[in-house]
């Protein structure tokens, strides 16, 4: 009986910072759902190999991290891609941001942006980053990771953390920039 | 040495989100302050991660957190303690009843003792010997009795 109120209290302290977690990671209800559930099964099989000496939090998180490692690999395998190759069509890697520089309406959407009125379209243009895009700023700006952390969770060096980030944002305010051209195109 | 834009380009990130250090901080926004390219750059970046910040933090689905909550075990209520001590008294009672059954048995007379193997030996032995119409009138007992049951 105690051991199955540990486990209930286990569920109900860090099964929302999981899920948040996890959304940050995959960016889709359905892999953080079977990322959670996979991270809980796990503990709960495993239960008998917890140090109680260690915070239980970082240990779910660990094994969920753990997970979605596994998982990032598949995928790479899978599609025969590494998730640091460069963005397509660009052979530097980073987009340079005084590209848009010209267009007339970036000022009115940079305002608009700073004035935090652009939530659905960021929503929108997040959603449509990327895997690896949207987990890097989604762990950096959401979950309030350092870059030292966000290369322990995604098993990487610190230079590759601040490469994909740089990448990640770029790729962010293109689809903004382009989404935005495509509104004021059509008169909205 | 002065900062140029490629150098200062890699740092915007960082200082956007306050984590360069400050002699580097000051470096770089001496350059920005005298050029309108890397501080509008700077501006898209803080605007972007403000508004990134900003956005709602997904909600846990109530099934999933339904599903985790079964496979935890069952919740533990207020009449769990009165249940677990009767569930315990309970299983006291049948095991002293088993036990206090088979000392029983064990403390009969070995002379009273009968073992199986004589049992069912002595009982095929009366079957093979007894009368036809007695073993009829038997069989027919057995299935009246069946049928009742």
């Amino acid at each position: 009986m105690a051991i199955h109120e540990a486990q209930r209290r286990l569920v109900e302290e860090y099964s929302e910072r999981g899920y948040q977690f996890a959304f940050g990671l995959c960016g889709n209800s359905e892999d953080a759902k079977e990322l959670v559930q996979e991270a809980f099964y796990r503990i709960l099989r495993k239960w008998d190999s917890y140090d109680a000496g260690q915070p239980l939090e970082g240990w779910f998180l660990g094994i969920l991290r753990n997970l979605y490692m596994d998982s990032l690999k598949r995928y790479e395998r899978r599609h025969g891609v590494s998730l640091d190759a460069p963005l397509a069509g660009r052979s530097g890697g980073d987009l340079n941001l005084a590209d848009a520089m010209a267009d007339p309406n970036e000022e009115a959407l940079l305002d608009r942006l700073c004035r935090r009125n652009l939530g659905a379209r960021v929503r929108r243009a997040l959603d449509g980053l990327s895997r690896e895009h949207k987990a890097v700023l989604t762990l950096l700006d959401i979950e309030g990771l350092t870059y030292g952390q966000i290369g322990q969770v995604m098993d990487c060096p610190l230079n590759t953390v601040r490469s994909r980030v740089n990448r990640a944002r770029a790729a962010l305010k293109k689809v903004i920039l382009e989404k935005g051209k495509e509104a004021y195109a059509d008169g909205l | 040495m002065r900062m140029d834009c490629e150098l200062a380009g890699e740092s915007l990130e960082e200082r956007a989100a306050g984590l360069l250090p400050a002699a580097r901080a000051a470096e770089l926004d001496e350059h920005i302050s005298l050029c309108p390219a890397c501080a509008r750059q700077l501006r898209w970046i803080s605007g972007l991660k403000a508004s990134v910040r900003a956005l709602p933090r997904a909600a846990l689905p109530a099934e999933l957190r339904a599903a985790l909550l079964d496979a935890a075990g069952p919740r533990p209520g207020p009449l769990d303690w009165l249940r677990a001590r009767r569930a315990t008294a309970a299983g006291l009672g049948f095991a002293s009843a088993f036990a206090a059954a088979g000392l029983a048995l064990w403390l009969r007379a070995p002379e009273e003792r009968l073992p199986l193997d004589e049992v069912l030996t002595e009982h095929g032995r009366y079957e093979a010997t007894m009368p036809a119409a007695d073993r009829e009138s038997l069989y027919a007992g057995l299935a009246e009795a069946g049928e009742a049951r």
